[in-house]
C-alpha cells in the first residue's frame, strides 16, 4: 500500500453508492411546495410533513442542546434559531470542515392556523421535532349529507 | 488512486442506497479524531469497521413515521455511510468511537512506531 503523503494523512474515500442527502445545496435555495414557504435561507435543512392534526417540521441539529434552540410562532410563521458552535477537540488542527457552524434561522409559513398553545418541540438524537397541531378551525371535516327527501314534506 | 477494497460485496449486502455523512477531520500529535453528523440514528445501529487500511462507518437509518404528507423536503432520510483510507502509521484497528446527540467521534491512533517521541534531554556537568 501506498504511503500517503501528511497532508492527506486521512483521505475520504468514495464509494459509488454516496449520494448527497441534500436535495438541494445546503446554504442555497430550497424547492418550494404547496402551501408551505420557506421564508428564509441560510441555515440547516428543513423537512415539513402533514398529518390529519398537526404539522411537523424537522431539522437536523446533531451536538446540540434543546436550550441552544429557540422555537418562536407568530401567526402562521413558525421560526427556529439557534447558534452551533463546534469547538476544536483538545489540541488539534482541522484537517477538513463540512459541518455547518454558527448562528442559523429558519422561518417558514404553514399553509393554516395552528394552536400556538399547544406547539412542541423534542429533540432525539439530533433530529428537533417541531410539532403544531392545527386549529380546530383548519382541520378538514367530513360533512354529513342528508338526503333531500327526508326533508320533503309528506304527501 | 487506492480504492476501498471488498466494495462490490459490500454493496450487495446493504441498502441500495446511503448518504455520505459530513465530517469534520482534526488531527492531534498521536491520533486523528473524525467527528461525523448522524443525525436520527441509534448507537445500536452503527457500526464503525477497520479492514485492509479502510476504516469505514456504516449507520441504519430506521424509517420515520410513514403516516404522513410531504409538503416541503429539503433532505432525504435514509442509512449512513462513509469510508477513509488510512495511512499506515495509523493503527486502525484501535479505532474508539463515541456517540452523543447524533455526533459520532471517532479516535484513530497512531502506531506506536508513528508517535511523536520526547527525548530527554540532561543538562551536562561542568
Amino acid at each position: 500500500m501506498n504511503r500517503l503523503i501528511p497532508s492527506a494523512w486521512l483521505r475520504p474515500a468514495s464509494l459509488s453508492t454516496d449520494l448527497d442527502r441534500f436535495i438541494q445545496d445546503f446554504w442555497g435555495q430550497a424547492p418550494l411546495a404547496s402551501g408551505v414557504a420557506p421564508l428564509s435561507e441560510g441555515g440547516p435543512a428543513l423537512n415539513v410533513y402533514e398529518t390529519a392534526e398537526a404539522f411537523e417540521v424537522e431539522l437536523e441539529l446533531p451536538g446540540m442542546a434543546l436550550e441552544e434552540i429557540e422555537v418562536v410562532l407568530e401567526g402562521r410563521e413558525l421560526s427556529v434559531r439557534g447558534e452551533r458552535k463546534i469547538a476544536l477537540p483538545e489540541a488539534g488542527t482541522w484537517q477538513r470542515r463540512e459541518r455547518f457552524h454558527g448562528s442559523f434561522a429558519r422561518t417558514l409559513r404553514l399553509p393554516v392556523d395552528v394552536d400556538a398553545a399547544r406547539v412542541q418541540a423534542q429533540l432525539h438524537q439530533g433530529v428537533l421535532t417541531v410539532t403544531a397541531p392545527k386549529a380546530e378551525s383548519a382541520k378538514a371535516r367530513k360533512i354529513a349529507i342528508q338526503s333531500k327527501l327526508a326533508d320533503q314534506p309528506k304527501q | 488512486m487506492q480504492q476501498p477494497v471488498s466494495q462490490a460485496t459490500e454493496n450487495a449486502v446493504r441498502s441500495a442506497t446511503s448518504f455520505r455523512p459530513n465530517i469534520d477531520i482534526v488531527s492531534a500529535e498521536n491520533e486523528v479524531v473524525i467527528l461525523a453528523d448522524v443525525p436520527g440514528v441509534e448507537a445500536e445501529a452503527i457500526e464503525v469497521k477497520f479492514d485492509r487500511g479502510v476504516l469505514e462507518l456504516y449507520a441504519k437509518v430506521s424509517p420515520r413515521n410513514p403516516r404522513r404528507t410531504a409538503l416541503s423536503e429539503e433532505y432525504a432520510v435514509g442509512d449512513f455511510r462513509r469510508a477513509f483510507q488510512l495511512a499506515e502509521e495509523f493503527d486502525g484497528a484501535k479505532t474508539s468511537a463515541e456517540f452523543h446527540d447524533g455526533v459520532l467521534c471517532l479516535r484513530i491512533p497512531k502506531a506506536a512506531l508513528a508517535r511523536t517521541q520526547r527525548v530527554q534531554i540532561r543538562a551536562g556537568k561542568g
